[in-house]
């Protein structure tokens, strides 16, 4: 055993101090040959034919020397790095070719691995909290929910069951649960909220239950959290704890910011703590910039009663942590009596059914974010998967070209003695070499880029009113990321580096040494695969191209379904009067005097204002006489509030009966103007005007005074049964939507409007201006956004199929050379010999264009997944559309005729006697 | 004359035996000696000797030292260390019950080994 042990030490040394082992050994070889000599000159020879005798019978010291380096050092790890050492120098006096397999690799290992993080992100990394496996989301569901009131947001959780799952709780029945729970170590409430803050415009507000923090288990950077302290009414003052972004936005990450005031709508709060960074609370989609104790919670929402209210039930979102060992079911049941506990202390006269409780996972708090992006994430990791196959085919072409033209080098080595399999050991270095470069390169590049990403994650996520969400998790290099993108690229290194590695190897060098020129001694082997090799690439762009044609032509028809209006020249400005402290009837003078003014304007056609932009959000379930609904959501409609002239401001024609009035007040009747969608639903063939419908059954009549025309403002739903009331009519919401018909541009329109809300009142801000189309954009960002990076990945890989066909056919025509030398010396037309060349890449063009559409037609008929994918994604569009067929065949045909063009001109325009001499 | 195919290993434990009979030699003596034993049906290549003479070396099984030879030339002396000494019983007997058993299986009638 020692014996064994001593050699292993004594061979890692000799790596070290080779050097010296070999100086030793061709001293000793000399000595050695000197005392051979000695000994022949001993028997008898002259001393010429001594030292010759001896030289013979030593054998050659070059074996002998090898054989010792061998036996002194580990020669396969010196191999592999001797191999490492030759492979650089061989790609470093290519550097066009480096520069080029390096540069095709980086983009689809890159463009895979940014995928794999932004898929960890959201999908695998838990919280940057304490234990997050502990945490519990708590929702509820019922298909009659009329302990709520009406004003419930819409349902923001799915799975489980097919009825709506709700996250909002009333603040009683939280407290309830609080209070009783034995099954959690605590329950914590949040709800959202936006607020004015002075020089920073509106800003995401956080309102958090004073045990939030501990519940979920964070602390701050900087000063402290909000602490139950804080939550205790009058005698506490106003908090702030900033988001890390927002403390380096406001205060530039400076310590001095604790004790610093900010304004929250118009009342002060102080600054007493700084949250970690990527820290984003338990909702990813949602960042907020300040978190304020739930005390401040009039301050925020406008409305000065809103805990104690039974039936407001979007007080709290509750997260929870439970206790260890203790089971969901158990947690649930108790939650879920507790609830029903604080429903009956004060049931609603309505019919209602008590509510379900569920758990939600918590811990990797991304349930929102995963919904938001389902509907992207699967078609990216095609379009990613497609990108890296296309940039490995791609490459794999290059090494054979490389290959080839690198036999006389080949042939020359096995000449001397080198082995095939130490060959082909070489080349499968070099290979492996090229894609660990591109790889890392790749790999940094997404990094540099992963800044971005949750920005353009938040892209693909539809925003019907206001800016995307800006994501606040972040993204940081990671073991698995790094380790998939590594196990990515090595493995795509061997399956499509083994085959050139192979072939190149297998040269027969004499063959080789005795042609002239390089060139391959079966010539048509290798334009073969490489004919293969284009063929797959441009299969592979075709079906890249032939998803960003169905994306383009959907994205065309979403853009021309007609509106039912005239979009052309409106323009909406949010206010949020009631966040300054503005009552309802003080906004609604404010709203009456502010139209009064902008319809003087000139310039301006018309003015008027809404609660929400055109009908886009905001629903409620009505209760028409004779009319029973089957489900909860057959009684729900779109509802906005308006002013008088808001369906002219908009151009959206009155078909009968008469527009709202300033004099639709709280003290007359109440009125609505329907759509003709609701008119078709509720009262079918019958004269709407004049009849009657209550929100709730038994509550207030409201009389149908007007009809107009239906608009579409959800692209894929069509119209929707919606109902128009008067401002003064509807209590709850704050927020005015002004909307503006200008036939001046949109900024001078802009800063208009702007001078005349200031002139009302200095403190309200404009928030954001918008057109319709940009609304109706944003409801179809994730339509535009997969459009876009399929066109840009289209794009790389029309390019990187236009340079295949560049260099297969600039590698045919090296080749080839002589023979059409030959050919035009003996009198062969330029015209025939250039349709000659673009034939040999012209056929495995059409090969690909043929692989790729039957295979994007097969794909797209037995792939389930597709089907359903493309069906519900695509808008009026085929999924055999033939604008796109068509499109994608004569845009790849047409590059490639054009990648073939230069290699073919210049073949055609050779000087045939120059050429032949040469040869 | 037929070039004897070695066996491995056996190349090392000729190159102590050597060594244990003859005391210190030189790579080229080794060599020598070796075919001299064998009645030259061995031909050693030099280069096989010296790599047997590192390995050795390294395994600490034998010691080489420089020093001079009988015509006054420089030369490098191999001698067997206590260990390689040890090493040398062991693998001799070793090689003594392979040889045996080869002997006793080879020299078989057919006959025998049918029954």
């Amino acid at each position: 055993m020692m014996p064994r042990v001593f050699e292993a030490l004594a061979r890692i040394r000799g790596i070290l101090t080779k050097k010296r082992l070999v100086q030793d050994f061709d001293d000793e070889w000399a000595c050695m040959i000197e005392i051979a000599t000695d000994e022949n000159i001993r028997f008898g020879m002259d001393p010429h034919t001594a030292r010759r005798e001896a030289l013979l019978r030593m054998g050659s010291s070059e074996e002998a020397r090898e054989l010792h380096r061998d036996t002194c050092g580990l020669p396969l790890l010196e191999t592999i790095g001797h191999d490492i050492r030759y492979g650089m120098r061989q790609l470093r006096r290519s550097p066009k070719f480096m520069l080029a397999a390096v540069l095709i690799l980086a983009i689809g290992i890159g463009a895979n691995a940014a995928l794999f993080s932004e898929i960890n992100a959201v999908f695998w990394k838990t919280l940057p909290v304490q234990q997050p496996e502990q945490l519990r989301t708590i929702v509820w569901s019922s298909p009659k929910r009329a302990f709520t009131g009406h004003d419930l947001g819409p349902p923001s959780y799915t799975g489980f069951v097919d009825t709506p799952l709700i996250g909002s709780f009333s603040f009683s029945s939280y407290t309830t649960m609080r209070n009783r729970a034995t099954a959690f170590s605590g329950l914590a409430c949040w709800r959202r909220g936006e607020v004015n803050s002075g020089e920073w415009g509106s800003i995401e507000a956080q309102i958090v239950s004073g045990n939030y923090f501990a519940t979920v288990g964070v602390d701050a950077v900087l000063g402290r959290v909000i602490l139950p302290v804080d939550e205790e009414g009058a005698r506490s003052h106003p908090v702030a704890v900033l988001s890390y972004r927002f403390w380096q936005r406001a205060f530039g990450g400076s310590a001095g910011a604790l004790g610093q005031r900010i304004t929250i709508n118009g009342s002060p709060a102080t600054v007493v703590g700084v949250l970690p960074r990527g820290f984003f609370g338990v909702d990813p989609t949602y960042a907020p910039d300040v978190v304020l104790p739930l005390a401040m919670n009039a301050i925020v929402t406008g409305r000065p009663r809103a805990i104690e209210d039974t039936r407001d039930w979007t007080s709290c979102e509750i997260v929870g942590r439970l206790s260890p060992g203790v089971s969901d079911a158990k947690g649930q049941n108790e939650l879920e009596s507790l609830v029903h506990q604080a429903i009956l202390t004060d049931p609603p006269s309505e019919p209602y059914e008590l509510p379900h409780i569920w758990l939600k996972n918590a811990g990797q708090g991304l349930d929102s974010l995963r919904n938001a992006t389902r509907w992207s994430f699967p078609v990216l990791i095609l379009i990613v998967a497609l990108v890296l196959l296309i940039a490995c085919v791609n490459t794999a072409g290059l090494l054979f070209a490389r290959g080839m033209s690198r036999q006389r080098e080949f042939a020359t080595r096995l000449a001397l003695g080198v082995s095939h399999g130490r060959l082909l050991r070489q080349l499968l270095t070099e290979t492996l070499l090229i894609w660990l470069i591109g790889g890392i390169a790749g790999i940094v590049l997404a990094y540099a880029f992963s800044p971005f990403l949750p920005r353009l994650i938040s892209h693909f996520i539809d925003t019907p009113i206001t800016r995307p969400p800006l994501l606040q998790f972040e993204i940081r290099p990671d073991w698995i990321v790094l380790g998939l993108s590594m196990g990515l690229t090595i493995l795509t290194a061997l399956i499509f580096g083994l085959a050139p590695a192979l072939r190149a190897s297998r040269v027969k060098p004499i063959s080789v040494l005795n042609k002239r020129q390089a060139r391959p001694i079966d010539d048509d082997i290798c334009p073969f695969t490489g004919k293969v090799l284009v063929s797959a690439q441009i299969a592979l762009a075709m079906l890249l191209l032939i998803a960003a044609g169905l994306f383009i032509h959907t994205v065309v028809n979403i853009r021309s379904v007609p509106m039912g209006f005239d979009p052309h020249g409106v323009v909406f400005f949010r206010l949020e009067p009631a966040r300054n402290g503005y009552d309802v009837n003080r906004r609604y003078k404010l709203f009456h005097d502010l139209v009064d003014r902008l319809q003087h304007e000139p310039g301006l056609v018309a003015a008027s204002g809404s609660r929400t932009p055109l009908q886009v959000a905001g629903t409620a379930s009505v209760c028409v006489p004779g009319h029973a609904p089957a489900r909860l959501s057959d009684s729900l409609v779109n509802i906005n509030s308006v002013s008088p002239g808001v369906f002219d401001t908009w151009g959206l024609p009155l078909v009968s009966g008469r527009d709202v009035t300033w004099m639709d007040g709280t003290e007359n009747p109440n009125v609505a103007i329907v759509n003709e969608a609701f008119v078709n639903k509720y009262y079918p063939g019958k004269n709407a005007l004049g009849q009657n419908f209550a929100f709730k059954c038994g509550g207030q009549q409201v009389w149908i005074v007007g009809v107009v025309a239906d608009m579409r403002t959800v692209v894929r739903a069509g119209a929707r049964p919606a109902v128009y009331i008067p401002y003064l009519q509807s209590p709850g919401g704050g927020r005015i939507v002004l909307t503006v018909r200008t036939a001046i541009d949109r900024a001078s329109a802009a800063s208009l409007v702007r001078r005349i809300v200031s002139q009302l009142d200095a403190n309200l801000p404009v928030l954001d201006d918008m057109t319709p189309i940009e609304l109706r954009d944003r409801q179809t960002q994730r339509e535009h956004q997969v459009t876009v990076v399929l066109v840009l990945f289209g794009l790389v890989a029309l390019i990187l199929s236009c340079l295949g066909v560049y260099g297969l056919l600039a590698y045919i025509v090296t080749q080839r050379k002589p023979e059409i030398a030959v050919r035009i010396a003996l009198g062969a037309r330029r015209d025939e010999v250039l349709l000659m060349i673009m034939r040999e890449s012209l056929v495995p063009a059409a090969t690909g264009i043929a692989c790729g559409l039957i295979s994007a037609v097969v794909l797209i008929r037995s792939v389930h997944a597709i089907r359903s994918y493309l069906s519900e994604a695509l808008f009026r569009v085929s999924m055999n559309d033939p604008w796109t067929l068509v499109g994608a065949v004569s845009l790849l045909f047409l590059t490639a005729i054009v990648a073939a063009m230069v290699p073919a001109w210049s073949a055609c325009r050779m000087e045939p006697m120059a050429t032949l001499r040469h040869d | 004359m037929n070039k004897v195919d070695l066996l491995s290993g056996t190349l090392d434990l000729m190159v102590l035996r050597t060594l244990a009979a003859l005391g210190p030699l030189h790579g080229w003596g080794v060599a020598r000696r070796i075919e001299q034993i064998s009645g030259h049906q061995l031909i050693l290549n030099q280069g096989t000797i010296h790599a047997s003479l590192v390995r050795l070396q390294q395994r600490r099984l034998i010691k080489g030292e420089w020093g001079t030879s009988e015509n006054n030339r420089k030369a490098k002396f191999y001698s067997l260390t206590p260990s390689g000494r040890k090493q040398l019983d062991a693998e001799a007997e070793n090689w003594q019950r392979i040889a045996s058993v080869m002997e006793k299986i080879l020299s078989v009638l057919p006959e025998e080994m049918g029954g």
